[in-house]
């Protein structure tokens, strides 16, 4: 009898041996110690409204109440990164884009984990030490104001912007502000070259009007305060109202990551949480909201959406330092200076 | 003499003291909490200023942070826009408010009763609802009244822009001018008409009394409001979060915001140099205003005196009078209200047209109404609204009482001290607090306490002053009365003064209570994702561009404003004019 269960016990252990290699250390959350406790905190850079229904249905599933806090990457890295300094950190999981996550990641907010749905996403999201992961794209593109601009009208390009036609018409997060903007601009070497800064001083003798950051770029074009402005074409989804986005050939994309605090109290929701994001469940609820998720094969319901898709270029990261010097001095003197 | 010789030595006379007169353990007490309450965000901003590294992280003195602000040219600049934006706004505020207190107290100008809206309703106004309305009135392209304009008048372009210094000091002066008419028109109204009735005889004309009797007259009150709505405008943060950053004008408050929060990566210790900055300019002005108040605090105070101020009859120029007090009404609070109103209904904002009846929707309330975040950060106001100014009440009526009614040593030294709180700008004390609270080792920091005691700190003075108002008034035979049948000092608080000073402790209640229901200067630095208040969350529906939620919620939120007003009202009986 003894001996039947230690071989039992030897055989469950050796197909858990062979599943966790097979899994590539991916680690399955513990849904009933999850559900135990009860809620986790998150604080996102996405916008409240496209991520609602996710939640909901998070919750519905799991009982378990998803508290959220909305900022700008920027906030979100902000208050973290103070928090977690404090000794006090009020979140449980942390969702931003990469520059911001690397530089939390680096500070040591952040321990590994790695949801076993994230190993269907391509490749080049996967990251090795499993403290960040990808699930979602965010392409950055043209959008206008359909009411007051004909889609013949519209720029075709990021270049058309520069056209006196434009002048004072454009809007955009300020970029000595908003952490994506900068990168943005700074990634616009992958298209231009050395001559990437050159555009954005005449992009800033526009007079683009500046705002927080790429959400409010969308109501100031449905506002019709500016017609035409740079920011996230999901936005199209998620605002309501007169707005149209420009198809181009490539795209500057931000993948967006979820990560897990160091000092998270509520492990086991938070990691369900994380997986269940990754979930085809959790990427199509994503998807209906107008993200381009992780997940290949999940498409949002965006007008030829499809055809942006192979038109994506994620961006490089600055580094903290150049950062700090892209947004406190070249920026500023570009956009404020005399 | 051995250490416990020495101690028993030190603590020998206040010992005595105490068993003495129980009032000094009182005042002991309330100068503890007061010194605590100002005294600890005080140093911690210096302290922050001086540090090397940012917050919650142990680090070396330093002077690099004054060296960096000051060797900045920016700096000056923001001086310069600073001083710009808060003179042009606390003068627009006080002339907007001395014409509607002239026609409403002095004159016989039909309606002129409504006119006195102008000074109650925006107090249940978000204040950043104020700028938001204005913005949608007034941007170059889109703003409501520039498309109106074009189009009736064929004008080439929009005529205003809100977002320029201009727009600044106009949003800013219609939302300072209710506070300046409190004080013009107290003064109007306990002004000795004998003097005016002394020149009517000796043959001057309106205008001569005007000029050379009313005028000098209310000047320290004029001063006074100047001053006073100087000081608010420079450490107001409201209007330039929402106008200075489109408008591209920096000044100290979005700076200070800019370093601690807005800039990537933060600086909190650049922040507390600038803040440091700033409280140092408040408390010059502060201070100058008392100074302008001491010999004229009565005229912003009930007197006793009851003077019927002489009405001038205007004749035909009365209707004239009326129609500039009611333009002024209409800036202040209709057209900001009604903007309210048509965003909070609307999918998005648009200029009205056919369009519009498509477009009417309650989806905005009924998504406010249902979701979470908003619902839990009503919760957090009314908590706050409610404790916080129950709280801050209370302090201020045994800090009234004790340093009016009593005699105990170290009165002046309290007075001193809530000269801090008089002149602490909501950003700089933000910031002062956030250092205090990463160090003190109690659980407040990123919780709703820190905001309360944020509160209680920034507007215990406004509570000192209607409470000290109506302790003036009490008779000191009846807690003498009460002492003298045995009761001690909370007996005779709680069962005498207490129901006496009633309504004036109901009256500083419920301006406390709306003002930290709205608070949002303080909050946007010191609230954590789980204690959010309203204030913050109406400022993140406004950076995301969510208009219509935010309208809405402004509206609900003033609803409540009143709901507490009438609440309240009725449990003190009183009215809120009574002060």
């Amino acid at each position: 009898m003894k001996l039947r269960e230690d071989c039992a016990t030897l055989v469950v252990g050796l197909l858990a041996l062979v599943a966790f290699a097979a899994t590539a250390h991916a680690q399955a959350p513990n849904v009933d110690a999850a559900k135990k406790e009860e809620k986790i905190v998150v604080y996102g850079a996405q916008v409240p409204q496209a991520m609602e229904p996710m939640h909901k249905a998070f919750e519905k599933k799991y009982g378990i109440k998803v508290e959220y806090w909305r900022g700008s990457s920027t906030q979100v890295a902000e208050r973290a990164l103070s928090e977690f300094r404090a000794g006090r950190p009020g979140y449980d999981v942390v969702e931003g884009n990469r520059g911001v996550q690397l530089i939390m990641k680096n500070e040591g907010l952040f321990t590994k984990y790695i949801p076993p749905s994230s190993e269907k996403f391509p490749a080049q999201f996967k990251e090795k030490d499993g403290l960040i992961t990808a699930w979602r794209a965010l392409p950055i593109s043209i959008l206008y104001n359909t009411d007051m601009v004909k889609p013949g009208d519209a720029p075709k390009t990021l270049d058309d912007l520069l056209s006196p036609k434009w002048t004072g018409k454009i809007t955009m997060p300020d970029p000595t502000r908003h952490t994506t903007t900068a990168q943005f601009l700074w990634n616009l070497s992958k298209f231009k070259g050395d001559k990437w800064l050159d555009y954005v001083k005449a992009l800033a003798k526009q007079q683009p009007i500046l705002v927080e950051s790429l959400a409010p770029v969308t109501t100031t074009i449905i506002k019709g305060e500016a017609p035409v402005g740079i920011t996230y074409i999901k936005y199209v989804k998620q605002y309501k109202g007169p707005v149209g986005y420009v198809l181009m050939d490539k795209y500057l994309t931000d993948p967006n990551y979820m990560s897990l605090s160091a000092k998270t109290t509520r492990p086991n929701a938070a990691r369900l949480y994380i997986e269940y994001v990754c979930s085809p469940e959790g990427q199509k609820a994503a998807a209906d909201e107008g993200e381009f998720p992780m997940l290949p094969g999940i498409i949002p319901p965006i007008k030829d959406a499809e055809k942006v898709v192979p038109g994506l270029v994620f961006m490089d990261n600055p580094s903290e330092e150049e950062f700090k010097k892209l947004m406190g001095e070249t920026f500023r003197q570009i956009f404020f200076g005399k | 003499m051995n250490g416990a010789t020495v101690l028993t030595r030190v603590f020998e006379r206040p010992v005595r003291a105490v068993r003495q007169d129980p009032n000094v353990t009182v005042m002991a007490l309330v100068g503890v909490i007061i010194a605590y309450l100002s005294l600890s965000p005080t140093f911690m901003l210096f302290y922050g200023s001086f540090l090397s590294k940012p917050l919650g992280v142990p680090g070396e003195f330093t002077l690099q942070h004054y060296v960096r602000a000051y060797s900045d040219p920016v700096t000056y600049q923001l001086l310069v826009n600073s001083f710009i934006f808060a003179a042009g706004s606390s003068l627009l505020a006080t002339f907007l408010a001395s014409v509607v207190a002239w026609i409403t107290v002095r004159t016989n100008a039909p309606l002129r009763r409504i006119f006195e809206l102008t000074a109650v309703v925006p107090n249940i106004f978000p204040p950043l609802m104020l700028a938001v309305a204005w913005g949608a009135l007034l941007s170059p392209r889109t703003g409501l009244i520039n498309r109106a304009l074009i189009q009736f008048l064929g004008l080439a372009s929009a005529p205003f822009n809100i977002y320029s210094m201009a727009g600044m000091i106009f949003v800013e002066g219609l939302i300072t001018a209710p506070l300046a008419f409190l004080i013009v028109s107290a003064s109007l109204h306990s002004m000795d008409p004998s003097l005016e009735e002394s020149a009517r005889v000796a043959g001057s004309s309106n205008l001569q009394i005007a000029r050379r009797i009313t005028f000098p007259i209310i000047r320290p009150a004029l001063l006074a409001s100047a001053t006073l709505n100087f000081v608010r405008a420079i450490e107001s943060f409201e209007t330039p979060a929402i106008i200075a950053l489109p408008a591209r004008i920096e000044v100290f408050t979005t700076k200070i915001y800019r370093e601690a929060i807005g800039a990537f990566p933060p600086n909190q210790n650049v922040a507390a140099t600038y803040a440091v900055s700033l409280l140092v300019i408040t408390m010059v002005f502060v201070y100058l205003y008392r100074r302008l108040t001491s010999s004229s605090e009565r005229y912003v105070t009930v007197t006793g005196r009851d003077y019927r101020p002489m009405i001038i009859d205007l004749g035909k120029w009365r209707y004239f009078a009326s129609a500039i007090a009611a333009l002024i009404l209409v800036l202040i609070v209709v057209l900001p209200l009604l903007v309210l109103l048509y965003v909070s209904f609307v999918t998005y904002l648009h200029v009205p047209g056919e369009k519009t009846w498509d477009l009417l929707t309650l989806d905005h309330y009924r998504s406010n109404l249902t979701d979470g975040r908003t619902y839990r950060a009503l919760q957090n106001s009314l908590f706050l609204a409610i404790g916080g100014a129950t709280l801050c009440m209370l302090l201020a009526s045994v800090t009234a009482y004790m340093t009016t009614k009593t005699k105990a040593a170290g009165r002046s030294l309290i007075e001193a001290l809530t000269f801090i709180p008089w002149a602490f700008p909501g950003t700089a004390l933000a910031i002062g607090l956030l250092w205090t609270y990463v160090y003190v080792p109690l659980p407040i920091y990123g919780t709703l306490w820190i905001l309360l005691i944020g509160y209680i700190t920034r507007f215990l003075p406004y509570g000192l002053r209607t409470m000290t108002s109506t302790v003036v008034q009490v008779h000191d035979d009846l807690p003498a009365a009460s002492m003298t049948c045995g009761a001690g000092f909370w007996a005779t608080f709680r069962r005498i003064l207490l129901p006496l000073l009633r309504p004036g402790f109901i009256a500083g209640w419920i301006i406390l209570a709306t003002i930290y229901l709205r608070e949002f200067s303080t909050s946007i630095f010191l609230y954590s994702p789980g204690s959010e208040p309203i204030g913050p969350l109406l400022y993140h529906f406004y950076v995301d561009g969510n208009l219509g939620p935010m309208c809405s919620l402004g509206v609900i939120v003033s609803v409540i404003c009143l709901l507490l007003i009438v609440v309240a009202r009725r449990i003190g009986k009183v009215g809120f004019e009574g002060r």
